[in-house]
């Protein structure tokens, strides 16, 4: 039968064999193929159910020329699904006195993995308690 | 795209015009065929907004590096679909840069028209804008030489088909689509939206489909296997090295893009695999069209 389809194919339109090299080019992505599909597949059955678990931490602190105060901050997921429009809020206070609050909202923190961005303050940081914390997401 | 008489009938003409000296006006023909194939395949990407602020904000590294791997892969095409009687590596470098040309002027004056590019801005603003579209307008501008032409070019390109060059049509085609739709939130919005099972899914179909559009449904010229080539034959040797390369291609405009920055490894796959929907589409499209 492979002899019998070797020799049609050659006659037609087909100007190649199949070379090595195609077979060992498509046998390479075989496994890459393969590869991917249970790594997914593995994710699949251990969590498919899962759900974000956010964790805020400032990463930088630092005075501006015009008085503004940046507090860079670094948001983590260590959960297995992503959130979408994640509110980080900040909070200054002195006491039970709140002195500032500002807040950003990072558009997505994917699944086990962290994003970037900075909140400004118009008084020190350094002088008072800050609070940052993440005040909820949406599933996207 | 043709059929096989007047293909025959179209080289023949050729055998008697001296392919170095093209007439004036097939030069020109060719020009215009070309800023319509730029406009024709870039202009979804002018009028989409993720592409401007790209054009800002893109690490200016990873701007240039695709602008450089542009230029190899504009000799390629048009080394493999040569419009003009094209068919030396030097002329083909001559028209993938006169490609790349036309992608940038017809960027610059289409942007200008919708007020994107403005005296007042930056240098960099205004170069980085048009040098984003430019990738996908140059490509158009190619295709657009041969493909909106007369069709001889289709007929030229078959039999010299080998392995490498089937790979990196397929290559081309993933990439287009790709460079369409990686800007875009919604690749990294499906992916999150999706479970594995999803991704699973979307993986066995790309690939069904892919081998289906190639061998199963069998398009004109979309055929170099005969059909008593066991169908694996053409999954392992084609299909799957297909699609292999259209997850490197997503994952490649992913990065260059910045939608991966930050990501952990699996919702990388997961948009990896998203984008390499219409990157298999696209692969097997290009090798049915090109």
């Amino acid at each position: 039968m492979p002899e019998a389809t070797k020799d049609i194919a050659s006659s037609r339109r087909v100007k190649r064999g199949a070379h090595w090299i195609e077979w060992m080019v498509g046998g390479l992505c075989t496994l890459l193929v393969a590869a991917l599909i249970l790594w997914i597949a593995y994710h699949a059955v251990i969590n498919s159910d899962g759900v974000p678990e956010l964790d805020v931490k400032v990463t930088h602190q630092q005075a501006n020329a015009g008085g503004s105060y940046t507090v860079s901050i670094l948001v983590s997921n260590k959960g297995t699904r992503t959130a979408a429009a994640v509110p980080v809020t900040g909070t200054l206070k002195a006491g039970d006195k709140v002195i500032e609050t500002q807040e950003i909202t990072f558009d997505y923190v994917p699944a086990q993995s962290t994003a970037t961005g900075t909140l400004l303050f118009k008084a020190d940081p350094a002088t008072y308690q800050l609070n940052i914390q993440a005040s909820g997401y949406v599933d996207p | 795209m043709q059929v096989d008489g007047t293909a025959a009938a179209t080289s023949g003409d050729e055998a008697t015009r001296s392919p170095d000296e093209p007439a004036p006006d097939t030069f020109l023909v060719g020009m215009g065929r070309g800023v319509a194939g730029a406009l024709l395949f870039a202009l979804p990407m002018q009028m989409t907004m993720e592409m401007w602020e790209l054009g800002i904000t893109m690490e200016r590294w990873r701007l240039a590096l695709l602008m450089v791997i542009a230029i190899p892969l504009l000799v390629g095409i048009s080394h493999r679909i040569g419009f003009e009687d094209t068919f030396s590596w030097k002329d083909g470098a001559r028209d993938a840069m006169i490609a790349y040309g036309i992608g940038i002027l017809t960027s610059a004056v289409t942007l200008t028209l919708f007020k994107l590019l403005m005296t007042g801005m930056p240098a960099e603003e205004i170069s980085g804008k048009i040098a984003i579209q430019a990738i996908p307008a140059s490509i158009g501008a190619l295709l657009g030489r041969s493909q909106l032409g007369s069709g001889k070019d289709d007929a030229e390109d078959d039999p010299q088909a080998g392995y490498g060059s089937e790979l990196f049509m397929m290559a081309v085609g993933a990439l287009f689509l790709n460079l369409n739709m990686a800007p875009t939130e919604e690749m990294i919005l499906i992916s999150y939206k999706m479970t594995p099972w999803h991704a699973l899914a979307t993986i066995l179909l790309s690939i069904t489909l892919m081998h289906a559009f190639v061998y199963a449904v069998s398009f004109k010229g979309g055929h170099e296997l005969s059909s008593d080539t066991p169908w694996w034959h053409a999954l392992i040797r084609f299909t799957l090295p297909g699609y292999a390369i259209a997850l490197v291609i997503s994952l490649y405009s992913l990065w260059s893009f910045e939608r991966l920055d930050g990501v952990s490894f699996t919702p990388a796959i997961t948009a990896m695999i998203v984008l390499a929907f219409p990157g298999a589409i696209g692969a097997a499209a290009a090798r049915l069209i090109l």
